[in-house]
């Protein structure tokens, strides 16, 4: 994350690693949960390498989604993808609550993950920057 | 007179476009201003291809349906020339009409996975400066989420409760208040002298 964002020039709003790491800690459902300031140019600053990252990614994630379109011939995939992100969800969230308790449902997420992964299959240009930008502004 | 021709792709997906540059308005001969003819191609499925307007519309179908996707709102999309829609499988159903008399309308049923495959072809398209079309017209009119906007259910369950709440207790003061004067006024002490020395009060 921090090479695309120094990639992008966003310097001036993420000068190190640990500022990147600052704004992960945001999110309420993670065990070590701090509230920092975010501020609008960090946000878009955010949506940018989130949409930078998902160009480098998007063969990858187009595989996974197209594994759980044909999950009768191909499920090997999708099964990966969520039994890691489950993985990665117990590890750093905080297991104790509602919210995470149903992201690691089996019978709540599947939808979930496979909007998520839309969302970031749809983001991979300049285009897909403004229309991530205007889901999250609209959400 | 040579036709350029121009293909994206993305994936499982193909998008060619043929047509002319406009000399009248000074164009560079690579460029296209008038589309003469457009392709895309799925793979395991049947070729789309038509007039520009047909394009149009599609390209916005797609756009609309994509912003929509992604805010949970799965709405059907219908035009004159393409309805899309999001099936209970999970697949997007797309029926693409023809101008033409007679003929039926094509039917293609796509996953997530060669959805976004086109909408990338299509963005590809928008940032290639050598094709001109107005996407500005081809923006979804999606309404944006207002804080503010009046909606009947919303009221209800957010905005009546604190509104009762505050009723109540603007009625249980007031009443309060009518109490509290009434018995303040019966435990004034009522002084029998007058201020004036000539007016004697005699108690029988």
């Amino acid at each position: 994350m921090f090479a695309i964002s120094n990639k992008l020039n966003l310097q001036h709003l993420f000068p190190s690693k640990v500022s990147i790491w600052k704004l992960r800690s945001n999110n309420p459902m993670r065990k070590s949960h701090n509230s920092n300031i975010v501020n609008t140019e960090q946000f878009d600053g955010l949506i940018k390498i989130t949409s930078e990252m998902s160009k480098y990614l998007y063969p990858y994630i187009r595989a996974i989604i197209s594994s759980k379109d044909n999950y009768i011939n191909n499920p090997e995939l999708w099964n990966d993808f969520q039994f890691r992100f489950i993985e990665l969800i117990e590890e750093r969230f905080n297991t104790e609550s509602i919210i995470v308790k149903n992201l690691i449902n089996h019978n709540y997420n599947q939808n979930f993950y496979k909007k998520l992964l839309l969302t970031l299959s749809l983001s991979p240009s300049d285009e897909g920057y403004n229309r991530l930008k205007f889901v999250l502004e609209n959400l | 007179m040579l036709q350029n021709k121009y293909k994206f792709n993305q994936s499982s997906t193909e998008l060619e476009i043929s047509g002319l540059p406009d000399y009248s308005n000074n164009d560079n001969k690579d460029n296209i201003s008038i589309i003469s003819n457009w392709k895309l191609s799925i793979i395991n499925q049947p070729e789309i291809e038509g007039s520009i307007d047909h394009l149009k519309s599609v390209i916005k179908a797609f756009y609309k349906c994509a912003a929509l996707s992604l805010l949970d709102r799965e709405e059907k999309i219908e035009s004159k020339l393409i309805d899309l829609k999001l099936d209970d499988s999970g697949n997007y159903k797309i029926i693409l009409k023809s101008t033409k008399p007679n003929i039926e309308p094509l039917k293609i049923k796509i996953g997530y996975a060669e959805f976004s495959d086109i909408v990338n072809c299509f963005d590809q398209l928008k940032n290639f400066k050598k094709i001109k079309i107005d996407f500005n017209e081809l923006q979804p009119d999606i309404e944006k989420k207002s804080n503010f906007s009046f909606d009947k259910t919303n009221f209800s369950h957010t905005l009546l409760p604190p509104l009762l709440a505050l009723f109540s207790i603007l009625v249980f003061t007031l009443l309060s208040i009518n109490i509290f004067e009434n018995r303040d006024s019966q435990n004034k002490n009522i002084s029998l002298i007058s201020k004036n020395p000539n007016i004697v009060i005699k108690i029988k």
